[in-house]
């Protein structure tokens, strides 16, 4: 199994079969995680906990909804410690989350063997661009 | 501001009440009206001034003076004359002024009799029994009207001339009382004239007030079917929301739950959920390989239905179009190599090394055309060139050397769920919907896309965007 050490993840996704797979990814992979349903319960974990990536699910891209505006709520309090972040999808809308300020972009369906690498990267990246 | 004198004040009324009744009634925009009525009265007054001519050469045997009865009627008659050149050439607004010219030259004549006969009262009497009372009763009474006060008028005027004394009636020869029978007779000829003009402008009037209401009429429909063309867009526009809202709604739903299934299928093939035999593995394959195939055909239908309803975006950035077109080719060059053809990029030279477009969109048409060309392609290759065009526009040309398409279906390729015929879309597994999307992508981005290609030869997609120089700065560029 791959180990990523350095990576622990935050999954903030609504659908729970969602949460699920990953799980049983980051679990394939022994990468420490913790799943959350949304924003609200992301805040509360991330005030106890660190992770060096938080995944989010943002899916319609240009909603309003909690998920989508947590990467800025993060940004504007330095809530993430520096976490990267992670935006997850069902539509391709890289510009608009990358304006809303997060660092990465994973579409739905993904690729279940490129997840942890491509997450492993981006944490190794000092900077990194949708 | 300085204070005009009475009489100033009395002769620029009577001017304007002329000018009012004369051209008052006949603005500009009518010049219909105004040509017609000015003929008409032309026309009539020449006969009556021919005639009320004869008359005083027979009757009154005036002598030939620059004020005497014939040189006044010559004057009326040159005025007239005038008057009808000025109607012919257009000059409406002159016309008007030499028909109050010949009214002046009229009432000038009846003048003129009063003081040879001697009467100041004659003067006193004929001005406002010719001019005034047949003019008041023009403009104020109905035309039915006009007649019997012309005649109250002439036989008014032939009474005084018998009840006032006016002393010497010899004028040239003639008695006075001769000379009645022509002068009232020309106060009844004014009145006919008068009386068919007042007729003229009634029956125009009604005309043009007719006019007028079916105008105001016309333009209340008008409104009213305005309101109703508003209210039909925005219930249109209501529908259309209500249709994109359901189609983001939809969409939503179909995929979340297709993305589970995907992941779970995806989860077992990688062991994540313990070790499967051979069969089992190849059956979860197989709902992989379809639920893949379902989302991509989801996808493309909301796709189209999106770029349809105007509710896709594009968002202009500097993009490196070699870059984009290398990755993407990149990222299915598996496929080509599976069904054993190549895979080739040229970039020329002149190729730009920064654009504007939508990287996510370009993305989309480059892996629509080489997605077609790889399905289509059962030997030999596949060929993506970029290169810069004339200094304003960049090309990317697909070209393969697939089953080609026949000349009739290359005028319908580009319109949605086509195929080229229903087997190949059978064999192929397509909806129908990729160059349609490219198509309209294509346009998003203020491109164009053709064709060209010979059954069996293979088929050449070339688009063309513009450039958009002026937008691109050096350092812009986004790394991916």
């Amino acid at each position: 199994m791959t180990q990523a050490r350095r990576l622990s993840v935050l999954v903030v996704d609504g659908d729970p079969f969602m949460r699920e797979i990953f799980g049983l990814i980051l679990t394939h992979h022994d990468v420490p995680h913790h799943c959350v349903a949304n924003a609200r319960e992301a805040l509360a974990y991330l005030k106890h906990n660190r992770v060096s990536v938080v995944v989010v699910d943002c899916s319609p891209p240009h909603s309003e909804s909690d998920n989508c505006a947590l990467a800025q709520q993060l940004r504007a309090g330095d809530l993430a410690h520096g976490a990267k972040l992670v935006a997850t999808s069902i539509y391709d809308a890289r510009p608009a989350l990358s304006e809303r300020g997060f660092d990465g972009f994973i579409p739905k369906p993904f690729d279940i063997g490129q997840v942890v690498p491509y997450l492993s990267r981006l944490v190794e990246k000092t900077t990194g661009v949708i | 501001m300085q204070a005009k004198d009475p009489a100033s004040q009395l002769i620029g009324g009577a001017r304007n009440a002329l000018a009012w009744w004369l051209t008052a009634r006949l603005p500009d925009r009518h010049d219909a009206f105004r040509e017609s009525f000015l003929r008409r009265a032309v026309v009539t007054i020449t006969l009556l001034g021919l005639l009320s001519f004869a008359a005083s050469l027979w009757v009154f045997q005036d002598e030939w003076r620059p004020l005497s009865f014939p040189t006044l009627h010559i004057y009326a008659l040159v005025t007239c004359f005038a008057a009808g050149i000025a109607v012919y050439h257009g000059r409406f607004t002159l016309a008007s002024w030499l028909l109050v010219a010949l009214v002046l030259i009229g009432a000038g004549g009846v003048m003129l009799l009063s003081r040879q006969n001697g009467s100041v009262a004659g003067i006193l009497l004929a001005v406002p029994i010719f001019c005034m009372v047949p003019l008041v009763a023009t403009m104020v009474l109905a035309h039915t009207w006009i007649i019997p006060i012309s005649l109250v008028s002439t036989i008014g005027y032939a009474l005084t001339q018998f009840v006032i004394p006016v002393g010497d009636f010899e004028i040239e020869g003639l008695r006075i009382d001769h000379t009645l029978v022509p002068v009232t007779l020309l106060l009844l000829f004014e009145g006919i004239l008068l009386r068919q003009l007042r007729m003229e402008f009634d029956a125009r009037l009604t005309e043009m007030r007719k006019s007028v209401t079916e105008i105001e009429r016309a333009k209340q429909q008008a409104d009213i079917a305005r309101q109703q063309a508003e209210a039909d867009r925005r219930r249109a526009e209501d529908a259309d929301r209500a249709k994109s809202q359901f189609l983001a709604n939809i969409s939503h739903e179909l995929r979340t739950p297709l993305n589970a299934i995907i992941g779970y299928d995806e989860a077992m093939l990688a062991g994540m959920a313990g070790r499967f035999t051979d069969q089992q593995h190849g059956l979860l394959q197989r709902i992989q390989y379809n639920a893949r195939r379902l989302l991509t055909l989801i996808n493309d239908v909301l796709d189209l239905s999106k770029i349809e309803s105007g509710a896709q975006e594009v968002y202009w950035a500097p993009v490196d179009p070699t870059h984009v077109i290398r990755t993407t080719a990149d990222s299915l060059r598996s496929l080509a190599e599976d069904k054993g053809i190549s895979l080739e990029i040229v970039t020329d030279l002149s190729t730009p090394p920064l654009v504007v477009s939508d990287v996510n969109k370009l993305e989309q048409i480059i892996v629509n055309l080489l997605s077609n060309a790889i399905k289509f392609t059962e030997a030999g290759g596949i060929r993506v060139t970029t290169c810069g065009m004339d200094g304003a526009t960049w090309q990317i040309v697909v070209a393969d050397t697939g089953i080609g398409i026949p000349p009739d279906a290359q005028k319908t390729i580009f319109d949605p769920f086509r195929q080229v015929d229903g087997s190949l879309r059978r064999r192929h597994q397509g909806t129908g919907l990729g160059l349609s999307i490219t198509k309209r992508l294509v346009e998003m981005l203020e491109g164009t896309i053709s064709v060209a290609s010979e059954p069996g030869d293979g088929s050449t997609f070339t688009v063309r965007f513009p450039l958009h120089r002026d937008a691109v700065t050096p350092g812009e560029i986004h790394e991916r």
